[in-house]
């Protein structure tokens, strides 16, 4: 102990015995006739090298790996000092690594890892069915179906559905828009919420207009949460009492403000009705494979009982899962490409400690020849690699806090918990964990140089000693490491771009340039015809239209790139009879006269909808190319009558009266499914929610305020609220997008790491030849030789290096192909492209060493050996 | 001239024990004895003395002080302890027993 915290005493007292034992062997000697000198010597040499000694014995006496580390890490931060460029390097290197690292895993560890904010959250999963025939999950359910599961199951201890979304709410006499569901009463136990303020509702109080509101939203209208209690929100058509605030945060699902009982509206009584959200919390020892077999009994039970439920199953999965399923891909492949970006900078961070220990040859072989056994040297390099990284990461952490912030900005907003993003503790372990990897391993190669750093030839020529050897073949390997590396991470990103571009450029079937949405929700009693609704939204278009700047203005009920939408199965009279079960699917949307030309899409037969086409007129559609394709083919499908499930109405029969074209309406990604447009006028009962197009010939927000003033003068009652269709475009290219920019800014970030190590490599390979080249040039070669011989050299490594990476890169890229858009994963002109570049690139990076090669003074080199 | 035989491992702890043990001694001191005693037959050298000397130490086995010592100078005089001598003891017949069987080995004569 007194050696740990005593080092200098006991040192002090090591010296004494040692020169003690000196002198007396020396007296002993001189007894013996020798010399002064000689007795002296002979007395050294009996007792071996007296700095050794010491060590040996200071190494037992203390603790010695935490005087060693002591030593160790002062030295290296002294060596770092000195070698202020090429630590400046590395640090850097490491740095850039680090904070690309700790940024992706900062979003990965919050997104994917960090469990949800509720109680016991891996025990809370999402039902929903699954359809056998096609291998899809719906993520809606039907309501008979969630009774039956409820009743039914064994393994769940609550379960709820809940269903809503943006309608407008009276609070305190200002009529709003707020993000309203409609829930079971078990909702709140499958999260396990206290109310922060009330209470929650009671089974028996299911039909009493009773609202629970967020956190959020209470202190937002009513200052506190204890305010909002007793007061009333007026939403879907009733005055509720609100009875609870829920517990600050949750907001379940997405953003929600207002929780009513599901049955203050009619539900849907029908099987094949999927409206209904079903979330569960399983009971404790219930595990998910249990809880799936027990499900899928069920579900096979009502699929005999049924005929609605025909190919019908159920899919349970974990709620984490599924809300985190579309950020997944991109998180890992973003998180795949910082680990490329983090391989290549530690590749550049060997070769800098290779260079370094070169450097450090004759040093080395200086404290080998003192006394440092070759366990201690290599520990020294390895602590120097280690405190060079930490220093790295430190610097990088910063870097990725900053990083973090500005990609948390241009985020999509529909990645899940993007709120919750913050950097803790798993990340400092993360990136502890990968600074000390990444920094033993790639010391490892350096340090056992060093170790084996031969006395006579270090002291020699030191430069020679560490040139030879393995070193160059090492360095090769290194490069061909890099190249490869890079050109994988080019290739996803060539890819994603190329993907990005084909997908911003992709013809959707309408335009989005200058279209102003107005949103606007109609107060009205529930479902069912309500003329007064049609009538202001009838209105609404009709007045905007007359507004200056104005070119053309249509109400459309389902907004493109939206998730909520209708669909249905049809049948054509006189067409094709299916089963139940196997009628096929058509997208529903519902609009005003003028919506294809607001939208500019084409009418390609027939007409579109007029002001004739209201109710108590004959019912009329229109459907698009796809749908006229898939059942009529060639023949015409003018005049004849087609039904789908959407509304009495159009159960009743529509005559088919145009043909447009195609629209990509659920995603930019996604081609047009089968569409059926219903006039407006005729299908007035859900006709509560508009968005009102208005095709302009100004820039679309500047009318804003002259049609709100509108909406105004009709009913002040009625909420307005805007978006320009280009804002739709851009937020359902977000996701990708995002992929895009981060992956090809990392890769940038790799390739030019990489040709920085490239160009490095070929420099240091080239100044440790000088002598050679020196020599060549005396005996008369050529220089242009002499340059295209290094170049050439260069060349094979860096060509191996793209092979390597190429076979990488088309067995990789398989694994984005999810995420790409119209692109083959191994898409040749983005794989020539890549390896165009980063030959061209490479070949420049070699230039510079090459020239200096070729421009060596054979007199000069020559003295200089 | 002919090198020294090696000294079995572990054995040096043992002479040293029983050299400090006949009377306290320092570190020049013990490597001189050791000499003498052996008739120059174990060579011990300096290097792997003082080492030793040290380990003997921090097992406890002796304690070491520091006195004038020859040439006026100060020296540091290692003395036997308790535990040292038990320790002496044990190896002591530790290395009889090994000596006698080794001895009884090398006396088998082939049959």
């Amino acid at each position: 102990m007194r050696a740990l915290i005593q080092p200098k005493r006991s040192d002090g007292e090591l010296s004494d015995e040692l020169s003690f034992h000196l002198a007396m062997e020396t007296q002993d000697n001189l007894s013996r006739g020798m010399s002064q000198a000689e007795a002296e010597r002979r007395a050294r040499l009996e007792l071996g090298g007296v700095q050794r000694l010491k060590e040996d014995l200071r190494d037992q006496r203390s603790v010695p790996w935490i005087d060693h580390l002591r030593q160790d890490v002062g030295y290296g931060i002294r060596t770092i000092l000195h070698t202020e460029i090429a630590s400046a390097a590395i640090i850097a290197t490491f740095a850039l690594g680090i904070g690309a690292n700790a940024t992706i895993f900062s979003l990965i560890n919050s997104v994917l890892l960090s469990p949800l904010p509720y109680d016991a959250p891996d025990r809370i999963v999402v039902v929903e069915p699954f359809w056998k025939n096609t291998g899809k999950t719906g993520p809606v359910s039907s309501a008979p179906d969630f009774h039956d599961w409820r009743e039914q199951n064994h393994v769940f201890r609550f379960l709820a559905y809940h269903a809503g979304r943006e309608v407008r709410v009276v609070a305190n006499g200002i009529p709003s828009f707020a993000s309203v569901q409609l829930v079971t009463p078990e909702f709140f136990n499958v999260f396990g919420m206290v109310p922060v303020s009330g209470r929650l509702w009671t089974e028996v109080e299911e039909t009493t207009p009773l609202a629970v509101v967020s956190h959020r939203w209470a202190v937002d209208r009513f200052g506190d949460a204890g305010g909002a209690i007793g007061k009333t929100v007026e939403a879907v058509g009733r005055a509720a009492a609100i009875i609870g605030v829920a517990a600050p945060g949750f907001s379940y699902p997405n953003s929600t403000d207002i929780w009513m009982p599901s049955s203050l509206i009619p539900v849907n009584p029908n099987r094949g009705g999927h409206s209904y959200f079903v979330i569960g919390r399983l009971k404790a020892d219930v595990d998910l494979d249990e809880a799936r077999t027990d499900m899928q009994a069920i579900a096979a039970r009502l699929e005999q009982g049924f005929p609605e439920n025909r190919f019908k199953s159920v899919a349970v999965t974990p709620l984490l899962d599924r809300l985190t399923s579309e950020a997944q891909s991109t998180l890992w492949l973003l998180f795949g490409t910082v680990i490329g970006v983090m391989l290549i900078a530690c590749v550049n961070v060997a070769h800098l400690q290779l260079a370094r220990a070169a450097a450090r040859g004759r040093e080395m072989a200086i404290r080998s020849a003192i006394g440092g056994g070759p366990g201690r040297l290599v520990r020294q390099v390895l602590t120097e690699s280690v405190v060079l990284g930490s220093a790295g990461a430190f610097v990088g952490l910063a870097f990725g806090w900053i990083t973090l912030n500005t990609f948390l900005a241009m985020a999509p907003d529909d990645i899940p918990r993007l709120s919750e993003v913050r950097v803790d503790g798993r990340v400092l372990l993360f990136t502890l964990v990968v600074t000390v990897l990444c920094s033993v391993l790639f010391g490892v190669g350096p340090a056992r140089r060093a170790g084996r750093a031969d006395v006579t030839d270090g002291l020699r020529q030191y430069r020679r000693a560490v040139a030879s050897g393995v070193a160059p073949r090492f360095r090769s390997t290194l490069v061909i490491a890099e190249v490869a590396l890079s050109l994988v991470l080019l290739v996803a990103s060539g890819l994603l771009l190329r993907s990005f571009v084909e997908l911003s450029g992709v013809d959707l079937g309408f335009s989005t340039d200058r279209v102003l949405v107005t949103t606007t929700a109609y107060p009205v009693a529930g479902p069912g015809p309500d003329s007064r609704a049609t009538t202001f939204h009838r209105d609404l278009i009709e007045q905007v239209r007359k507004l200056p700047g104005v070119r053309q203005a249509a109400g459309v009920m389902f907004m493109p790139f939206v998730a909520l939408r209708a669909n249905s199965g049809y049948t054509i009279d006189g067409g094709p009879s299916y089963q139940q079960g196997e009628t096929p699917l058509s997208q529903i949307q519902v609009i005003t006269p003028g919506y294809f030309a607001t939208m500019n899409t084409p009418v390609r037969l027939g007409r579109d909808f007029d002001d004739n086409d209201q109710y108590g007129r004959p019912q009329v559609a229109i459907v698009n190319e796809r749908l006229a394709h898939d059942v009529f083919g060639p023949a015409n499908p003018l005049g004849r009558t087609i039904r789908t499930g959407m509304t009495m109405e159009s159960m009743n029969g529509m005559r088919i009266v145009g043909v447009v074209a195609d629209a990509r309406q659920l995603a930019p990604e996604t081609p047009a499914l089968p569409e059926i447009f219903l006039p407006y006028l005729q299908h007035p009962g859900p006709g509560a929610l508009l968005s009102v197009l208005a095709l302009t010939s100004l820039e679309p927000a500047s009318l804003s305020a002259s049609i709100r003033e509108t909406a105004r003068r009709l009913n002040p009652d009625v909420p307005v609220r805007f978006s320009t269709m280009e804002e739709l475009f851009k937020r359902a290219l977000s996701y990708p997008r995002f992929r895009t920019v981060l992956v090809g800014a990392f890769a940038l970030l790799a390739v030019m790491l990489s040709l920085v190590g490239v160009y490095s490599v070929l420099s240091y390979l080239v100044a440790e030849r000088t002598a050679e080249i020196g020599v060549r040039l005396a005996l008369g070669a050529l220089r242009r030789d002499i340059f295209s011989r290094v170049i050439g050299e260069s060349m094979r490594v860096v060509v191996i290096g793209l092979a390597v990476g190429l076979a990488i890169a088309l067995v990789a890229a398989q694994a984005i192909q999810a995420v790409l858009f119209d692109i083959s994963p191994r898409d040749p002109i983005t794989i020539a492209a890549v390896i165009g570049l980063l030959a061209v690139t490479a070949l420049a990076a070699s230039g510079i060493p090459a020239l200096r090669a070729a421009s060596v003074d054979p007199l000069v080199a020559l003295r200089d050996e | 001239m002919s090198k020294p035989p090696d000294l079995v491992q572990g054995t040096l702890d043992l002479l040293l024990l029983k050299i400090i043990g006949l009377a306290p001694q320092h570190g020049w001191a013990n490597s001189q004895r050791l000499k003498q005693i052996s008739d120059q037959e174990l060579q011990v050298s300096d290097g792997s003395l003082y080492p030793a000397l040290h380990k003997l130490e921090l097992a406890g086995w002796i304690t070491a002080e520091w006195k004038v010592g020859e040439l006026g100078r100060r020296a540091k005089f290692y003395t036997l302890t308790r535990a040292g001598r038990k320790r002496l003891e044990h190896e002591t017949e530790h290395w009889r027993r090994v000596s006698s069987a080794i001895s009884r080995v090398l006396q088998l004569t082939e049959v």
